[in-house]
């Protein structure tokens, strides 16, 4: 199972620190616009942060007309061929999460973990809610089992 | 220049024409951003004694100088500023959200607006792009879930932030604000219907244009430094209860402004405070761009009538819609705090407008059939925010107080300038200050009107750091030093809630300045810089026409001793305000009536500006 | 009755003659260190503020010693309001103020520059 960038939404605060340092970490500029992770808050307080999820069958890579994006079998990263790319944008249309953007030059600006990084992703180790993640589909059903368990324990526990 | 776009755009919504114009480090290094530049670029481009509401008052909306880097709690704050309808004086707030760090990203560091559309229009930013739109159909329309949902739809653009007027800034009303980002408010002295004096209803922007840095490493390095801090003990009260825990604290200390400053202590204040409210109507907290601290604390209201409202809580609204009112419903209250935000008028302001409407009411000033049946009594919730609503949109007698307590005292007279709490126009804020003394020259000082963020200095009487009963000559070096700091704060521009967190505090602060712009500046250097901008804001207001007389404080904290709670019989006596007032003009460098000594100027760089001293002399 | 039993407060003899029944109060972001609102205690009868202070730390921990004293030094917080029978006292003080039978002690914290 892939290793991805996971946000708890109920822990995000919407404080667009995660895009700060990104787009800091890869262009060395702020430019929330170029950031990997995108944040989205919707009135009146829903706030998560929203990256590429490293799909198993990455539609992307399926979708696109010049085989431009290829996954790696390791880790799911979804690599790009800058020579191949020509930002026509069918990657976009069939990503489910908005995790992937056309960068002008044009390539594709997805998700990478922070795979040059020792310490992996900066935007997890700068999230102040540590609302941020790397983990798997498998753990996160994990702990929705866990967290499901113990709502029906604290339940049955006030009916007797 | 690194950070600073160097970029001025100046629109003109008479001819419907724009412009942009460059400026470059002398700027910079001289005014910082925020008050800096609002000050600066208003008193050069205002004509001396027009009308707030003529349409050659600009409106000038600056950013900070490291918004839109991700220096803690930095990124987004924006100001505003214009002459102010409400005082006369310098109009200036700030705000937060997600607005500031766009105006950087579209290109701009300046935005001037001036003259009158000759119908509604909103102003539309897109990088390069400036386009002036029909507002025709928004007009009337609420802020945030009508008129900032509507143009996002309309532009087709999810991301466009928007700062808008809602109908109190349509009907000009005295104490109207600009709110952006749905709960971020530009909120004190009246900018809101100064933009509706020109027929404008928002400012959307969208910037896709990066924000570089001189020294990106060292910052990214300070940064990570901050940010513990940031997250640490220094902020934990602004991310648990937030400021509403002021609540008790001022009602213990006998200094909570209750049905319109008539008592200090509210019988009721378990009932509205921090904690009750945290516990029971916060549904989410929730930050500002690159905040660790996350400090917005979302309310729900749960029953009765107004079910369901939302607003974002702060100790202020809470108090002027709470027991400045004899309110003590917290659902009527965020319910009160909903209505400020869509309908766009300064929720200290309204509350303390209503609280005085109350007292005429109680007084017989107004009556029933004037108020369209409404029992404006204090402590009735309902009555309190039906009675917002009519100020918003001037109906009936709601058209008189929309003038604001100065406005709407001068109209109905029978003696009520005499519990009209306000200074230079400027509604009141949360603190008794009969009882606290640094706080009340600070106060009657500030180039705003009556304010508390322009000092802080409330902190000193209650820190335990002096005697907050006393009027003592110290306190005016005292009130000149946080002016002064607060003016880099707002400069900079920094949340205040991270003050904690800024060693020195001038020399961390310099230091991430010149990290981000590589401008280079020294910690003394920025404190001299402070000053420079308080004698510049000094001076435009004497350019206006204020005088000694006009620092000052409401009649009844110098006239109505508190009646109860620790700090009963305290007031502030002429006596007190002139000892201090002379010794906050010493120290300041001014004359006895308060004006900028022609050394003092000199000193600062401000040589260019002493025409306007010699003639107050 | 709680007794504190910490060093920093000068050593008690169990007696009623020698301790202090005073009563301690809570708010904000304190409240939350401290998990509860108010409390009475018993301690030595010669006890300074700041020696009830040091106590409190030594009971409530970290958290709560963050909420009182700066973070570097023996100093407290600019940013609290300490109040004996709601006077409030300088924090130069509190290592003089000695506290008296049925003396209520409540700590607050401030919000420069809030809201």
């Amino acid at each position: 199972m892939h290793k991805f960038v996971s946000v708890d939404i109920k822990k995000c605060s919407g404080c667009r620190v995660c895009e700060y340092i990104c787009s800091m970490d890869k262009t060395k500029a702020f430019n929330p616009n170029h950031s990997r992770i995108r944040v989205s808050r919707l009135y009146p307080h829903t706030n998560a942060a929203l990256n590429c999820r490293l799909c198993e069958d990455a539609p992307c890579v399926t979708a696109c007309p010049r085989k431009a994006l290829t996954q790696t079998e390791e880790t799911g990263v979804i690599a790009v061929n800058d020579n191949l790319c020509n930002g026509c944008g069918w990657c976009v249309k069939v990503c489910d999460f908005g995790a992937i953007a056309i960068d002008p030059k044009p390539t594709v600006r997805i998700c990478d973990l922070c795979s040059e990084r020792e310490e992996g992703p900066c935007c997890i180790e700068w999230c102040p809610e540590e609302a941020l993640e790397l983990t798997t589909n498998d753990i996160l059903a994990q702990k929705a089992r866990i967290e499901a368990i113990q709502r029906l324990e604290q339940a049955s526990g006030e009916n007797r | 220049m690194n950070a600073y776009t160097g970029k001025i755009l100046y629109v003109d919504l008479t001819t419907g024409s724009y412009r942009t114009a460059s400026f470059d480090e002398t700027l910079s290094k001289n005014y910082i951003g925020g008050t800096g530049f609002g000050v600066k670029m208003l008193i050069d481009h205002l004509k001396p004694g027009i009308d707030a509401l003529d349409p050659e008052n600009p409106l000038i909306y600056v950013s900070g100088a490291v918004s839109g880097t991700m220096v803690p709690c930095t990124a987004s704050k924006f100001g505003v500023f214009a002459k102010s309808p409400a005082t006369g004086f310098l109009g200036e707030a700030y705000s937060t959200g997600r607005w500031g760090a766009e105006l950087r990203m579209a290109g701009y560091d300046i935005l001037v607006i001036t003259g009158k559309a000759k119908k509604p229009v909103y102003l539309w930013i897109n990088d390069n792009s400036v386009q002036i739109k029909n507002a025709v159909h928004l007009w009337g329309k609420t802020t945030t879930c009508e008129t900032e949902e509507a143009i996002r739809k309309e532009l087709g653009d999810q991301d466009i932030r928007v700062s808008c007027i809602g109908q109190a800034g349509e009907n000009l009303c005295k104490f109207a604000c600009i709110i952006n980002d749905h709960y971020r408010a530009a909120g004190r002295t009246g900018l809101g219907a100064v933009m509706g004096s020109k027929n404008l209803k928002g400012v959307a922007l969208r910037g896709t244009n990066s924000v570089t840095v001189a020294e990106p490493d060292e910052l990214v390095k300070m940064c990570k430094d901050l940010y513990e801090r940031a997250k640490g003990p220094a902020t934990v009260k602004y991310r648990t209860l937030g400021t509403a825990a002021n609540m008790l604290t001022m009602n213990a200390q006998a200094a909570l402004p209750t049905r319109n400053y008539q008592s200090a202590t509210f019988e009721n204040a378990e009932k509205v405070s921090g904690e009750r409210i945290k516990e029971e109507f916060v549904v989410k907290t929730q930050g500002c761009s690159a905040c660790p601290c996350r400090c917005e604390h979302i309310a729900i209201a749960k029953e009765g009538e107004y079910k369901g409202a939302v607003a974002r809580i702060e100790y202020e609204p809470l108090m002027a819609m709470g027991p400045h009112c004899g309110v003590d419903d917290p659902n009527a209250i965020i319910k009160g705090i909903e209505i400020s935000n869509q309908y766009g008028m300064d929720a200290i302001s309204i509350g303390i407008v209503v609280g005085f409407a109350m007292e005429c009411y109680e007084k017989g000033l107004i009556t029933k059939e004037q108020t369209g049946g409404l029992e404006l009594n204090f402590g009735d919730g309902h009555a309190m925010v039906e009675f917002a609503k009519m100020i918003a949109l001037r109906e009936g007698i709601g058209d008189v107080f929309a003038e604001g307590c100065k406005g709407a005292a001068k109209i109905i007279g029978g003696g009520s300038e005499k519990f009209a709490n306000h200074i230079k126009g400027l509604e009141m804020t949360g603190y008794d200050i009969r009882g606290l003394k640094t706080a009340a020259l600070g106060y009657a000082v500030s180039r705003r009107g009556a304010d508390h963020q322009r000092h802080g200095s409330y902190g000193h009487d209650l820190g335990g750091k002096v005697d907050r009963y006393k009027a003592e000559p110290a306190r005016g070096k005292i009130v000149m030093a946080d002016e002064d700091l607060y003016c880099i704060l707002d400069s900079i521009i920094i949340c205040k809630f991270t003050r904690g967190i800024w060693n020195g505090p001038y020399d961390d602060i310099a230091r991430v300045y010149s990290l981000v712009t590589g401008i280079p500046m020294t910690g003394e250097e920025l404190r001299k810089t402070g000053e420079r901008i308080s004698n510049l804001a000094r001076l435009f207001n004497i350019r206006e026409g204020l005088t000694r007389k006009d620092d000052t404080l409401p009649y009844r904290t110098m006239n109505d001793p508190i009646p109860d709670g620790v700090a009963k019989g305290s007031y502030v006596s002429q006596e007190e305000l002139d000892l201090m007032l002379d010794a906050y003009y010493e120290a300041r460098g001014w004359s006895n009536r308060g004006v900028p000594s022609d050394e003092k100027l000199d000193e600062l760089g401000l040589s260019d500006y002493a025409a306007i001293a010699a003639q107050a002399r | 009755m709680k007794k504190i039993n910490a060093e920093s407060l000068v050593d008690f003899e169990i007696g009623a003659e020698s301790l202090l029944k005073v009563k301690i109060q809570y708010f904000g972001s304190i409240r939350m260190a401290a998990h509860k609102s108010e409390e009475k205690m018993e301690i030595a009868s010669n006890s300074t503020v700041y020696q009830l202070l040091q106590g409190l730390v030594d009971l409530y921990g970290e958290s709560f010693r963050e909420e009182i004293f700066q973070e570097s030094g023996e100093g407290l917080r600019e940013d609290l309001m300490v109040t004996v029978n709601e006077t409030i006292i300088k924090h130069v003080n509190t290592a003089e103020v000695n506290l008296k039978q049925a003396d209520v002690i409540a700590l607050y914290p401030l919000f420069p520059g809030g809201g």
